[in-house]
This record gives C-alpha cells, structure tokens and sequence, in this order.
C-alpha cells in the first residue's frame, strides 16, 4: 500500500505534514466513505421505489385500473340485469305483469320464482308493477323503504334496462338500487320487474382501486353524493387537483379517487422526509464523531510525539503521559519504557567513561603525585626532627599532616577508580554499629553533636565487614559534619525486615534540598566546603559490591536519613 | 325484447325448472324423522333449521337438542303426555329453501307445527306460510323482533328472547358499564350488523333501547356486510377510522368468527370496546376461536354453559356433551325449549289438542323452565307479543378453560330480568 506521508527519508517529516497526512484524518475520511456510500445508495433505492409508487397513482397507471373497475361496475349491473330478463321471462310472472287486475294475487308458484332471486347475496327483494296496479308490489323488507319514495329516485337508461336510485344509505338502513324491466320493452312502461339491488355489492367493484393512506375510490351517483366502497355515504368534500375522476361508467354515475390529504403529508411522503433528514443526521453524526476520534487520537499521539522529540534531544528526566486508550495507551506505556531504560543506558555508559577516565586520571595522580610526596614527608619529617626552633618544627608538623591529607585524597580516588573486592561473611551488625559509635563519639562531642544507638537484639547480615564499617563510619561523619557549629543530635538504627538489615544514620541538621538529593552519589559531588565529593560516591559503591544499596530521605531544614540495604546472614 | 329471444329464454327456464323439479323429487328435503312414527303420533312438527354452510352447527346442534327435549319429556311422561313426531328439514338459510320445506311439511306430511329457522328473513316468509295455512309456528332461534310485532299472528310464538329483549338489555348493560364515560361526554357508537332484517331490527331496538333509557350517544358509523361476508377487512378498517368508544356487533355464527378472527390482527379492539349482545357470546365462537378469542368483549346470548348454574342447565349441558363428544351452541337449549314448549302446550290444551283455539290459549299462558332459567325464575309466555319472557345474561370474556376447546368463556356477569326490561310487563301467576 502507498504511503501518504512523504518526506525526504535523510531528514526528518515536519510534524505538521504528518498530522495533515495522519491516521486520524485518513480514519476520518474512510469512516465518512463507509457510512455514505451505503446511504447514498439507500436514498436512490428507496427515491426510486417512491417514484414508482407515485407513479402507480399517477393517471398514466390509473386510467387502466379505472377502465377494469368501470367494466366491473358495469359487468355486475349487466348480470343483473340477465337475472331480471331470465324472471320477467317466466310465463307466470309475464302474465301476472301483463294481465294482472287490481286485487289479484301473485301465484305461489310465481312467488316461489321471486323467492330464488331472494337467495342471492346481491339482491334485497323484488318488485313488480302489473299493467293494471297503481303501486307496486314489493317483495322486500319493509325497513329498506323507510324514508324512500321510489318515484324520486333518479332515473337512467343501462342495457336495455332502467336504472332507480340509488335510494341512499341513512342511519337505519343500508342504501340500494332498483334496476326494472319492461316485459314488453316499452322505455316508460306501465308494467315492469325490478330488482332491489344492494347497493355495496355494487360499490364493492371498486374496492381494489383503494390504496390504504392515499386514495380512496367513491362511487358518484346522479345525486351528486359521494358513496364508499361499503356503500356508506362519505362526507362531501371540495375536489382537490389531485382527485381524479372517471368518464360516467353508466349515464350520471361515474368513480372519483379521492387523494386522501396533502401528499406531502401523506405516509410515503413523511417517509421519505424521514428517511433524507436520518441520512443527513448519521452524515453530520458520522462527521462529528470521526472529527471527536480524530482530536482525540491527536490528543493522545501529540504528547508522545512531543515526548519523543524530548528523548531524542537528551531530556531523559522528563516522564511521557501514560495515558490514552487500547493501543495508544501500549504505545505510549512501551515508550515512556524506552525512555527508562535509554536514562538508565545512558546513565551507566557515562558512569563506566567516567570511571575509565577517573581510573587513569587516579593512576597517573598516584604515580606523579605520590612518589612526590612521600619524598616530600621523608625530608620534612628529617628536617624536623634537626630544627630546634619550635615554631618552625610546628610548621614542619603542619605540613606533614597536609601530605598525609593529600595522600588520603589520592587514596580515595584509587579507592573510587579501582574499588576492593567485598569478602563477604557473617556481620555483627550491632558490633560494627557499637565500634563505628565509640570512635565517633568524641569527634561528635567535639561538635556538640549527640551521638545516639536505638538499642535492637543482634542482627546479622551477610557483608565485607571492613567495608560495612567504611560505610557506617562514612555516614556517621557526615552527619556530624553537617550539624557542624550548630550541634545537634545523630540517631542510629539497625532493623531486621523481611530478608533484608537495615542500617540508618539520621540528623536532624539542615537536610538536603530534592535537587541535590538525586545527585548526592555522584562523584565530586559535595554541598561541603572542603569535601571531595567521594565519600558518599565510594559508599554507594561498597555498598553495591555487597549487594545492598543506599537511600536518602530528606526534607530541606528537617535533617537527612540515609539508609543502608544488606542482605540478611541466613543460617542455611 | 324479440319475439325470438323471448322463445329462448321461455325454453331455457323451461329446462331449468325441470331440473329442478327433478332433483326435488328425487332428493330426500328432511333427513329423518325423530319421536313417535306417523301412525302413532299425536301431532306432527316440521323443524326447519340450516344444517349446512357458516349456521349449520346452530342446526346441527338444534337437532341434538331436539333429541335431548323427546329424552326429557319421555323422563317426565304422564298418561297425558301427547306423542310427539319431529320432522328435520336442512334450509341452507335459503328462502326459497325454507318455504318449500314448510309447505311440504304442511302439505304432505300433516305438519300442525312448524319450529326452528334461524335466519329472520327466511322466519318472516315461513310465518306468512303459517298464517296463511293456520298451523302453528314456534320461533326458536330467528331473532327479530318484527316477527312479533308487524308480523305477528294468532299461530306464532317465539320461545327464545328477540332482538328487542337482548338490545334493551344492551342499552341498561350500557347505561350501567360506561356510566363514568356517559356523565362527562356522549358514547360514540359504531354499529356493523348483517346486511338483512335481522341485522336492522337489531339496530333499531337498540337504538330505541337506548333513548328509552335516556343513554346519550352518538352514531359514529352504520356497516352492513352481507351475510356470509368472505372478507371484513374493509369493514375492520372503516371501524378503526371511525375511532368509536363502542362498537356494537350483531355478526353471528361463523360470520362473527371470521369478523374476530381478521379483528384479533388488527388495533379494533385495543381502539375501542366491543360488543355483541345478541348472539356473540355462543359457545360455539368460543369452541372455534379457542386462544385466539380476545378478553375483555362485551357479549351475550341466547344461552350459555356456565350460566346459570342449576341442576337443570349442568344436566343439559352435560348430557348434550355425553351424546356428542362436545358442548352445545345457544341453538340446542333453543330447539330443546321449543319440543318442550309445544309439548307443555299440547299437554296443557288437553282433550281440545286438535283445537288449534285451545292450543293458542295453552301457548298464551305457557309457563315452563328452561336450562337457561336461573333459580327461582321460571320463563314465562307474553299473550300479548306472544314472545317468551327470560332473563338477560351479559358478560365480559375472561379465561376459562372449563369447556374446551374454549380457553375463553363469559364471566363477570350482569343480570337483567324481563322486569327490568319491560316495566309493564305483568307475569303471569
């Protein structure tokens, strides 16, 4: 895979090219691709449907549907009118109709024919109107007429057949139709068979042009009404443009689809709204989120790559943020890892040049300075013990005392540069503590400095004894050096915890400043006016070949307490 | 229309009828014939009930519950008892049907009564053939009350309750049920009822029950799907629209389980309250909805399994369910009470039994208990309507598994006596 980030591979990309370039921008961009896509594709999809459904009711679709409904309409009407031609056929009901004199009744065998019609489904009764009758006769539940005179109801011209009514619903009772035929097919007949026609078997033809929640099929009568597909009248209401209206299927009736509301109200509609405005919203979310992960991710990496820069400039004393989540966080764990462990590297690749360069510049010292003064020593101390003047002998004495201090400085940095091997074995711990007391305590007295053992049983650790006691003695002046010219009190302590002998030499002097206190083993370091700077670096030294260590504790103005670690003696 | 068309339509009918003619004659138009033989009977009863399509499990069980009253009397049978032979016609719900059998069983087997038809439209024609040939006809299932009332006559009684005892019921049920929702506002009412006499004179009861009783309501919507409606999809949907606090129902038998079943997958029932107080409430809705009967309808019918619970009525409903592996429909406790009813009338007209003035008297003043009769309560004959007076049970569906297949029966009951619905009606000592 191609990479984004380039840059000369002989110097170092500038950190603004790697952010515009960075993981985050591209996570970004490949998360916006990857939510988009698919609803862009969902949009088309569904836009594409919903203008197919409004093509279905569109008029281009419609019109089919609405010629197949009118034939529907028309084809029932026509069946009917079969039924009607099949019963004013049959000789008794044609002569009834025909011959018929006022105050005749109706055959049972001609009423056993009008009964069959009354089985079907579609038709409420029959009607008959003799030549000879005023009125006629109905055979039919009384209920259907109430409120209807039969002469109102409109009149129209179907197949060969007149069509009454309808005779329109009401609260009581549903609505219905007569379609009446002359026996003699005479356009105003005298004599005439109806049948009453239930008027939703009608207006159930044009139930399939019903599209739930969007258009509603009525059926308009001669009287201007509005009838349902269950034949219940529907409240009149104004004609919208998008209403659409048939030719008449029969003279004075035609069908109207109702567009039921606004389309932009309409379920599809608010669908579709919906549908773009959740789009747009998992957009902008989509962004709002990869620009949150993004800020975040450089919230996380900037730090580390700003601590790196730290590390690759040599401040290895800075710590990185150990924070960020899952991988950032590894990654940011691993290098502040790194930085310890380089600070450590480097601490003791320095250490070993320094020791290095200490050992010759030590060997070189004693060799060019040492053989010097011990010829030096030798003729003072001859001299000395010549002169007679005793002023001069105290200077002779002075002198010699410098050589042996200047011998002591030289042997100390041999002891530094090339340090003993520890012999180690059972310690007295209490002993050395005990011995290291009695030799200080009247250097301490000197300085008005009170010298105190806290009393412990025996303890024994495993260590060069000698060197145990350099150590121990070491601290100790220290201590007392630093309560120099104001007094004060140096405690002792010995403690046995765990598998370790714990030796701690504290005072109550000035202490050690949190600057100082990291670089207090560091050769040549020294807050004294005539230290060298050695002393606590050899300490640390002999207290590492017996595989302990020493720590300092201190609080500026509270005093120091330096602690020796050793190795508790073990019986086995 | 042509001469010539005219000749073909004459042949074609022609060919029509004779096929007719041919296939009456030699199709046998009652199945059997129950009760004593022709020779020994006393009186003769032609039985019209549908025992095929949606209504013929009302029939059917009609016929066990005829079977089930000759048991009976033959139990309570004293010297006087009269012999009784019960002929079964099949009506298909039809008309045409139906007058044929009544005129058969008049004409050619010595019917003196004719009972049973369930259907209101085909009971108005038979009532006529009743009037017009002087043989009595006992109502036991058809509910519309203009059969007694515009059409009634000397020769007919109806021993089950009609749409006007069951409505008015309705109307009080209601004026007591939604007495909260009636002090603050009017009931919406929505109605769907069949599309033939009976569905309208329910209607028109129940709208006369309710002003009677000062119910305030509102007409939300009137439906009228035909009888045998395969889909009442449209009609489920025109209901929602309407958004009434009430629908009343009048559907019956497998229409009104077609109705609840296509209702049970819509919001109908959760969007308003339900009700059918006419014939909702039969058992056999129960037995073919089983779970998928929905809690909480308001119905009632003409008789039920769990109510009341007396010795007469648990004997009834047991030994129907002995002799046919399953509970009975209101249609059976109809038939029964009607062979009981003609033979206490017979019984009671005593000597002057061929008299058919005696036997209008006897009927007139017929008292006699029935397995829906509660305790202490004996059901009783209007002379004037000629209509038998009972007491209205209405309830609300609740969890039963007592009567499978039904896991839902009727409970919470609410009780009207024909006091409450009538207020001037005088019982007869």
């Amino acid at each position: 895979m191609r990479s984004i980030i380039k840059h000369d591979s002989s110097t170092p990309p500038r950190l603004r090219t790697l952010q515009r370039n960075g993981l985050a921008r591209r996570y970004l961009f490949s998360a916006l691709l990857i939510a988009l896509i698919p609803l862009a594709l969902l949009a088309i999809v569904y836009d594409t449907q919903y203008v197919r459904v409004l093509e279905k009711v569109t008029e281009s679709r419609t019109n089919a549907r609405l010629s197949g409904a009118e034939n529907l309409l028309r084809t029932f009407l026509q069946e009917r009118i079969y039924e009607l031609e099949g019963l004013s056929d049959v000789p008794e009901i044609f002569e009834w109709l025909t011959s018929a004199q006022a105050g005749d009744t109706p055959s049972q065998m001609m009423l056993a024919q009008l009964r069959q019609q009354l089985d079907s489904p579609h038709i409420y009764g029959v009607v008959t109107k003799p030549a000879q009758f005023d009125q006629p006769q109905w055979h039919l539940t009384q209920t259907l007429l109430n409120g209807v005179s039969w002469r109102a109801l409109p009149t129209t011209r179907f197949a060969g057949a007149e069509l009454l009514g309808p005779a329109l619903p009401t609260s009581e009772r549903p609505g219905w139709i007569i379609l009446r035929l002359s026996p003699t097919g005479n356009p105003a007949p005298e004599a005439w068979i109806g049948l009453v026609v239930r008027l939703a078997s009608l207006t159930e033809q044009i139930q399939d042009l019903t599209l739930a929640g969007l258009q509603a099929p009525l059926i308009v009568p001669p009287q201007e009404v509005m009838l349902t597909s269950l034949g219940s009248l529907e409240p009149l209401r104004q004609l919208s443009q998008k209403d659409i209206i048939s030719r008449d299927f029969i003279e004075g009736w035609h069908i109207r689809l109702q567009w039921l509301g606004d389309p932009l109200l309409g379920p599809l509609e608010s669908a579709r709204f919906w549908l773009i405005f959740l789009a747009i919203a998992a957009a902008l979310g989509v962004i709002v989120l990869s620009r949150h992960l993004s800020k975040r991710l450089e919230r996380q990496i900037t730090p580390l790559v700003e601590g790196a820069d730290r590390v690759a400039s040599g401040d290895f004393e800075t710590p990185l943020s150990i924070e960020g989540t899952a991988e950032i966080g590894h990654l940011s764990f691993a290098l502040e890892r790194m930085r310890l462990r380089l600070k450590r590297l480097v601490k003791s690749m320095v250490d070993v040049e320094r020791r290095a360069v200490l050992g010759q510049f030590s060997a070189g010292v004693a060799h060019e300075i040492r053989n010097p003064l011990a010829t030096i020593k030798t003729t003072i101390q001859a001299l000395s013990r010549k002169e007679s003047d005793p002023k001069r002998q105290k200077l002779m004495e002075s002198v010699d005392r410098e050589i042996d201090r200047v011998n002591d400085v030289v042997q100390l940095l041999l002891d530094y540069a090339r340090p003993r091997e520890a012999t180690a074995g059972k310690v007295n711990v209490l002993d050395v503590v005990e011995t290291v007391k009695i030799l200080a305590d009247a250097i301490a007295h000197s300085h008005r400095v009170e010298l105190i053992q806290i009393e412990h049983p025996p303890v024994f650790a495993w260590a060069d004894p000698s060197q145990i006691r350099q150590i121990v003695m070491n601290l100790v002046m220290n201590a007392i050096q630093a309560l120099e010219g104001m007094g004060g009190r140096v405690t002792i302590r010995v403690k046995q915890h765990g598998l370790a002998v714990y030796i701690s030499v504290s005072d109550n002097g000035p202490g050690v400043t949190s600057e100082h206190l990291s670089h207090l083993t560091e050769p040549f370091f020294t807050t004294k006016i005539n230290g060298t700077g050695l002393g606590l670096a050899i300490c640390k030294q002999l207290a590492q070949a017996n595989k302990g260590n020493l720590r300092f504790q201190s609080v500026s103005g509270e005093g120091l307490k330096v602690t020796l670690q050793l190795p508790v003696y073990l019986n086995s | 229309m042509t001469k010539k068309k005219l000749g073909n339509n004459y042949r074609y009918l022609l060919f029509l009828s004779t096929i007719f003619l041919l296939l009456n004659s030699t199709t046998p138009v009652y199945a059997e014939g129950l009760g004593a033989s022709e020779d020994q009977a006393d009186i003769t009863v032609g039985c019209l009930y549908p025992m095929s399509g949606r209504a013929g499990i009302l029939g059917r069980d009609s016929v066990v519950g005829i079977r089930l009253a000759l048991k009976y009397l033959e139990q309570q049978a004293s010297a006087d008892s009269p012999r009784l032979r019960i002929l079964l016609g099949d009506t298909k719900s039809k008309v045409s049907t139906a007058t044929t059998l009544a005129r058969r069983f008049i004409e050619d087997e010595g019917a003196s009564f004719l009972c049973g038809v369930v259907n209101s439209s085909v009971a108005i024609e038979i009532t006529s053939i009743a009037e017009e040939t002087g043989v009595f006809f006992i109502g036991t299932d058809h509910a519309s009350s203009r059969l007694t009332s515009e059409f009634l006559h000397d020769r007919y009684f109806r021993v089950t309750n009609d749409t006007q005892q069951s409505m008015t019921a309705g109307a009080l049920f209601i004026r007591e049920y939604f007495s909260d929702h009636l002090s603050q506002k009017p009931l919406r009412i929505s109605y769907l009822g069949p599309d033939y006499e009976y569905g309208y004179q329910v209607w028109a009861d129940f709208r006369e029950a309710l002003e009677r009783f000062n119910v305030d309501y509102e007409i939300a919507g009137v439906l009228w799907p035909r009888l045998n409606e395969p889909d009442y999809s449209h009609y489920i949907n025109e209901l929602i629209k309407e958004k009434p606090d009430l629908v009343v129902n009048s559907l019956w038998g497998g229409d009104f389980v077609a109705f609840v079943t296509q209702a049970t997958n819509t919001a109908l029932f959760q969007g308003s309250r339900f009700a059918n107080f006419e014939k909702g409430g039969d058992y056999e809705i129960f037995a073919q909805l089983g779970n998928q009967m929905p809690l909480g309808l308001l119905l009632a019918s003409r008789h039920h399994n769990n109510w009341p619970e007396t010795d007469f009525n648990h004997w009834f409903v047991e030994e129907f369910r002995r002799k046919t592996g399953y509970y009975p429909s209101s249609g059976a406790q109809g038939a029964f009470t009607g062979i009981v009813a003609i033979a206490e009338a017979v019984k009671k007209a005593g000597a002057n039994y061929q008299d058919p003035t005696a036997i209008q008297q006897a009927f007139e003043t017929l008292t006699l208990t029935t397995p829906e009769d509660p305790i202490g309560f004996q059901s009783y004959m209007d002379p004037n309507s000629h209509q038998i007076q009972q007491v209205m049970a209405i309830g609300e569906t609740v969890s039963d598994d007592r009567y499978p297949p039904a896991t839902v029966v009727l409970g919470n009951w609410h009780i009207y006596s024909p006091a409450e619905l009538e207020p001037g009606l005088i019982k007869p000592n």
